[in-house]
């Protein structure tokens, strides 16, 4: 058998699934030129001759600590395949980032993306994927195709357990997880968690000049909406991100808000986890 | 005659130019990929200076900015300890200021100080514990850059590059108190940091920035207009200099407890 047949079948019923669904559901819309941005990879400055512009075509590498951002005025979904290479997050734009981006300047820097809505694609482990963008209301020609190569601190790995498939860089989306599921959770309460680390999250991204400790007091209050039972009953899940947030510390390795906010996004990414 | 003087005709401009980080990168960021508004007042603790010793309050301001953005924490450092270190560069030997250009290279070689370890004395002195030198060690800024107008100021502060510390004959027109307008100059010299920028915004969209001021006309934060800064910027008497990258020690473990149990 063909070791791509899974694949393609794979990404033929998911888009067929979503042309199908947009069909039925949203009226539709044509996507101009400009549209959906992709990162462009960075270009070598000032050479002779001027290098060509990078083709769409071209495998673009997103490093350990990068974003990839995908800035769409226009509805459309994003697919990855195969599954666990990276994890795409939605958010809803006009958005400021802070990070590293593919396509900036390989420092820290904080962008604007000023779609409606903003697709976050983040390594989880090393490998190749393919990003399949499928905008409202275009036919099987009008999905547009990025392949990353992911360069993870993580390499390839065996087929992973449920808990490991969603990691991160730094391990905190498998704690997350596996703490979620220690707990006797009530419907909504992993999802109210997972939203208040995100809008911590995004709260940070926007400014350079965030205190943690306020970060964390805000974070605090966003989850003090559930009664002191419950949060007490959510106690070995905390138990589980603590150990691996002191073992990061140990580490070196969240020394500072950014580091925080990447934190902040994986637990967020445990806690939706099979919800 | 104090509590604001900096000592403009020592300056190494020169020098500080020669040494400038390349700022052009930052400048060709979109502006609109920066935060709307970077406020310190929610970090910075207002300070007042009792003698000629405005930079080093606004160097230790500055310096605050670079440790928050490598650490996420807030610390504050010793004004006392700035001006003397940078009086020491100068090769001033009285309570008569400092250079911004001394501050820098004082933030760059000594290092800025926790307050504790240099408290601010009751008068002047130059009497700086061993203690407080050895501390500094640990928080030592990386790299500066001459900024030369608005654009540039606002840029080094919306991209996180750090705080700046600008020396200037201050003197505004403010359309109300600690908001200010207009630049009319050559009245005092008088060093102050810039932290952040406001929501307030002029004709063109650009926001007013933050200035923390330890003196005077008074104590308090204010807010410049884009107009005023680079009426500023263009004085003979003016320094801008942008921090950044401070180095430092392992941060303090935080206990991670958003549950509240």
């Amino acid at each position: 058998m063909d070791l791509f047949e899974p694949l393609i079948q794979w990404t033929a019923v998911a888009v067929t699934r979503f042309l199908l669904s947009l069909m039925v559901f949203t009226p539709a819309v044509l996507c101009g030129d400009d549209a959906i941005r992709f990162p462009t990879p960075a270009v070598a400055p000032i050479v002779a001759p001027t290098p060509p512009p990078p083709s769409p075509d071209a495998v673009s590498v997103l490093p350990e600590d990068h974003l990839y951002v995908i800035d769409a005025d226009d509805p459309c979904l994003v697919l990855d395949s195969p599954l666990g290479v990276v994890s795409v997050t939605q958010e809803a734009g006009p958005l400021t980032v802070r990070g590293k981006f593919v396509g900036g300047s390989g420092r820290a820097e904080t962008k604007r993306f000023s779609g409606k809505s903003v697709f976050i694609v983040e390594p989880l482990k090393s490998g190749r994927v393919e990003l399949l963008v499928v905008p409202a209301g275009a036919d099987s020609a009008g999905v547009l195709r990025r392949t990353l190569d992911v360069k993870s601190g993580v390499g390839p790995q065996p087929p992973p357990e449920p808990d490991e498939e969603i990691d991160g860089p730094l391990g905190l989306s498998s704690a997350s997880y596996a703490g979620k599921r220690a707990v006797q959770s009530n419907p909504g309460e992993a999802k109210l968690l997972a939203k208040a680390h995100r809008d911590v999250a995004n709260e940070a991204a926007r400014d350079p000049f965030i205190v943690i400790e306020s970060a964390h007091k805000s974070l605090t209050e966003k989850v003090g909406v559930m009664p002191l039972e419950r949060r007490q009953a959510w106690k070995p899940w905390m138990d589980r991100v603590a150990a691996r947030i002191e073992e990061l510390q140990s580490a070196g390795r969240l020394k500072n808000a950014q580091d925080w906010t990447a934190a902040w996004r994986e637990i967020a990414t445990g806690l939706e986890h099979g919800e | 005659m104090s509590g604001w003087n900096y000592e403009r005709d020592l300056e190494m401009l020169p020098k500080l130019v020669a040494s400038s980080a390349d700022v052009a990168p930052l400048l060709n960021a979109d502006p609109d990929a920066m935060p709307e508004v970077i406020d310190p007042r929610k970090w910075h603790r207002q300070e007042t200076q009792q003698r000629n010793d405005c930079q080093g309050f606004a160097s230790s301001s500055a310096d605050e900015a670079s440790f928050l953005l490598e650490t996420g924490s807030v610390v504050q450092f010793s004004p006392h300890f700035a001006y003397i270190t940078a009086q020491n560069i100068d090769g001033i030997r009285t309570d008569s200021g400092s250079t911004i250009s001394g501050g820098v290279e004082a933030s760059m070689e000594v290092g800025a100080c926790p307050l504790d370890l240099c408290p601010y004395p009751a008068s002047y002195t130059r009497q700086i514990p061993r203690a407080a030198y050895e501390a500094a060690a640990n928080y030592r800024i990386q790299s500066k850059a001459v900024l030369t107008n608005y654009d540039a100021v606002r840029a080094w502060i919306g991209q996180g590059a750090g705080g700046v510390v600008w020396g200037i004959m201050w003197r505004f027109e403010e359309s109300s108190p600690f908001v200010c307008e207009r630049f009319i100059g050559g009245q005092a010299p008088h060093a102050t940091a810039i932290l952040g920028y406001s929501e307030r915004k002029d004709r063109s969209g650009r926001p007013y920035l933050w200035v923390a001021n330890s003196g005077w006309p008074r104590p308090g934060f204010y807010e410049v207009s884009p107009d005023a800064v680079n009426r500023a910027a263009e004085d003979k008497f003016t320094m801008i200099v942008g921090r950044s990258g401070m180095a430092v020690p392992a941060p303090r473990p935080i206990r991670f407890n958003p549950l509240g149990v």
